[in-house]
């Protein structure tokens, strides 16, 4: 080993700072919403963004309310660029994960929606009570997921975003971890799989779908899970940095409200124009 | 064998079975290009005696669900043997001989000799990967015979690809596997756009060069990193897996996505709209300060024997066996062949700056050293391109987003089919369209359906111990040969 380890140790730490991360990225598409021009008028019978949503992600309920599942959401940006009135845009939002799936659904009318809170549920305050200052270890399980979200994950152990440093590892069997990640819909030659893995894992245990594909199939017609998932992480796949942020909000880490968050956002971006 | 077969050959890289007309297509590569041919009037039966299909593309392309494959009362010599095993698999097809069994995995029994045993991995495998059946037959330390089964993943991308539509259809083609997006969304906009007769500028076909070779160098770094990792050589491994971040970095700055997804749509391509030449040049500006730094713990790396001696020999391909095999891709090159599907994209040559596509011949001998080596290589050809290319781009010329196949009102219906070289090989995909758009059939094959038959062949006689840093030094996907 030469004098480079040696200079390495006086360098600046290049780690991102989880607490100081924006949920928003300024060059990622992120999930769409609705934009000014959503609030004034009506679709009328246009429903061009629904019928050509790769996932079906978008309800177009009325010609003034329209229902976003968020936790179908590829992030492609076709809707965006489909609808003849722009009336909705990329928002750069990637921060899309909460405990309860019905939370990263939403339904705007005219635009605007009013943001909900929602409760931790009971088993994972017992997880977090275990993990909060001691991190956890998860076992992850490729189901028929497209590979991204392994790259991503490998990705999250480099030095900047640095997994082990917020306590997050993965290990090799699922009796040695306290969750279960799993990416992709869930074929029917991996619910078999899956299933003994969750089985393996001593209580209190979490599982964690990560990918839109693992929240709701996305193209895919969704498999059988275990469970229903405790964490739900969209993207397509989500960045590293959205999903250690995710695991620190599973752990009781990080504070997020996904609903108040898109609000802000939407506020921000009206605000700009 | 005179040097004359290796610079000019010929050999079978994909078979499609088109139900509407019921003809069989054969796809022949060469060392720049593929084309298609109809078999009229062939049966199944001759081309399964045809032995230059190779067994693994026939049971992928062709096989039909079976039950177990039971080889406990074949010697591991006699299966080893590629015309022996031929004869076998089709004995334990699913009827007669009408039907040759699929590649995934069902159980498998295999030949255990006393001094010898089986070892099965997976489907879960122990670090963050995709699932797969790997059943060794192991005499000590060292692998006699490795069966490769798959199919967990099988989200049946042919079916759902039906009837869809080319907005539809793109999508599904970046979600066959998801580190080979850009390559895959390439080959099915190009089809688009000859059947819908969609003119792209040339310089919308630069903007997706760069996409293919930022997907390149993105994995290819990681790749490296990985390999290192194996090794147990972490100063390499550090930086390529935080160095990968920046092609990923800057695929997302161009297109929105990390992956390079839902950028590429026939007639356009999609990019952000807040890039300017001022961002451009910052993106090439941090591309070479990463394949610095990646360059000097290479550099550090491989100039040390123990590593050197690590990869050396390790996992060896010959270039017969590419030929009669069918590998593709990466691991032939590594042999030395010459074999690449971006010979054959002039404007790769007749952009401002050309690509150097030109390797070390010196350092490919076909070993993990050699597919070690070579992904430098193309890193570094492709990031002294990406630099200099970058600043060139015409972005203005990229569209706006307008969904143009979209307006297209009548597509030339026919069989289409396009071969694009993305970083693992070229991946092949032919579609027959109908007058609408819409996909009738689809034959997709991707690189690692041929090249993890090359997997099986490269460990034979290697450490046990060795396999995770064999299994590395290919990289294949599981989710696009499952499909």
């Amino acid at each position: 080993m030469g004098i480079y380890e040696i200079k390495n140790l006086f360098k600046k730490h290049t780690t991102m700072d989880f607490d100081k991360a924006s949920p928003v990225n300024q060059n990622a598409r992120g999930i769409p919403v609705p934009s000014k021009a959503a609030t004034v008028g009506s679709c009328k019978n246009c429903k061009v963004c629904e019928t050509n949503c790769p996932t079906k992600a978008i309800d177009v309920k009325s010609d003034v309310e329209i229902k976003f599942d968020y936790g179908a959401c590829l992030q492609c940006g076709i809707c965006v660029n489909i609808c003849p009135s722009q009336k909705l845009e990329n928002s750069g939002l990637v921060y899309v994960f909460a405990f309860n799936r019905e939370e990263i659904k939403i339904s705007y009318v005219k635009g605007d929606f009013v943001p909900k809170e929602f409760p931790t549920p009971e088993n994972v305050g017992v997880f977090q009570k275990l993990t909060k200052k001691r991190g956890f270890n998860y076992r992850e399980v490729a189901a028929a997921g497209n590979n991204t979200v392994e790259w991503e994950l490998g990705a999250s152990f480099n030095n900047f975003f640095d997994s082990e440093g917020q306590m997050v590892r993965s290990v090799a069997s699922p009796k040695h971890a306290d969750a279960v990640l799993f990416s992709g819909p869930v074929s029917e030659n991996m619910a078999g799989p899956l299933q003994t893995a969750w089985d393996c894992m001593p209580e209190p245990k979490a599982l964690i779908a990560a990918g839109t594909e693992a929240i709701s199939g996305g193209l895919f017609p969704m498999g059988k899970r275990p469970k229903e998932p405790d964490l739900f992480i969209g993207g397509d796949p989500p960045r590293p940095d959205v999903m250690l942020n995710a695991f620190r909000f599973l752990m009781g880490q990080f504070k997020y409200a996904f609903q108040f968050a898109l609000k802000d956002r939407i506020a921000k971006l009206r605000e700009t124009k | 064998m005179s040097n004359n077969l290796f610079d000019s050959y010929e050999f079978i890289t994909g078979i499609f079975y088109n139900k509407r007309t019921a003809t069989y297509f054969k796809f022949l590569q060469t060392n720049e290009s593929v084309k298609m041919v109809p078999l009229k009037d062939v049966k199944f039966k001759e081309i399964v005696k045809e032995v230059r299909f190779p067994i693994w593309l026939l049971r992928h392309s062709l096989g039909v669900k079976s039950g177990e494959e039971d080889y406990s009362d074949v010697d591991i010599e006699s299966i080893k043997n590629s015309n022996e095993r031929r004869r076998l698999e089709l004995e334990a097809a699913a009827v007669g001989n009408s039907e040759i069994r699929d590649l995934n995995f069902r159980g498998i029994t295999v030949n255990v000799q006393p001094d010898s045993y089986s070892h099965a991995v997976g489907p879960i495998h122990a670090g963050i990967i995709e699932p797969g059946h790997f059943r060794f037959s192991v005499t000590g330390e060292y692998i006699q015979h490795l069966n490769i089964r798959l199919g967990f993943q099988k989200r049946n991308i042919l079916e759902m690809l039906k009837d869809k539509s080319p907005l539809a259809a793109i999508p599904i083609a970046e979600a066959i596997s998801g580190d080979t997006a850009v390559a895959y969304s390439t080959a099915f906009s190009r089809i688009y756009e000859e059947a819908a007769g969609l003119k792209v500028s040339q310089e919308v076909k630069l903007i997706r060069m760069v996409l293919l070779e930022l997907e390149r160098v993105a994995v290819h770094i990681g790749d490296i990193g990985a390999l290192a990792g194996d090794i147990g050589y972490y100063p390499l491994h550090g930086v390529c897996a935080t160095d990968r971040g920046v092609p990923l970095g800057v695929m997302e700055a161009l297109t929105g996505s990390r992956f390079g997804k839902a950028a590429i749509f026939p007639g356009e391509v999609r990019l952000n709209k807040n890039l300017n030449l001022s961002v451009l040049i910052t993106l090439a500006a941090n591309l070479i300060n990463c394949f610095r730094r990646v360059e000097y713990q290479f550099m550090r790396a491989v100039n040390s024997t123990t590593i050197r001696e690590r990869l050396d020999d390790c996992g060896r391909i010959t270039k017969m066996q590419v030929l009669h095999n069918s590998i593709i891709g990466m691991p032939a090159r590594a042999t030395g062949l010459r074999m690449d599907m971006r010979y054959s994209e002039p404007l790769y040559q007749t952009a401002k700056y050309p690509l150097d596509l030109n390797l070390e011949r010196e350092h490919l001998n076909g070993d993990a050293w050699a597919r070690f080596y070579l992904r430098f290589l193309e890193v570094k050809n492709s990031i002294a391109w990406l630099e200099k290319i970058l600043p060139e781009l015409d972005i203005s010329k990229a569209g706006k987003g307008e969904l143009l196949v979209q307006k297209v009102k009548k597509f030339k219906p026919g069989i289409y089919f396009q071969s694009v070289e993305g970083w693992r090989g070229a991946v092949l995909v032919a579609l027959d369209i109908n007058t609408k758009g819409q996909i009738v059939e689809a034959y997709i094959r991707d690189p690692s359906v041929l090249n993890w038959h090359a997997l099986e062949l490269a460990v034979r006689g290697e450490l046990i111990g060795d396999f995770p840093l064999n299994n590395k030094s290919f990289n294949l996907s599981y989710v696009g040969f499952d499909l």
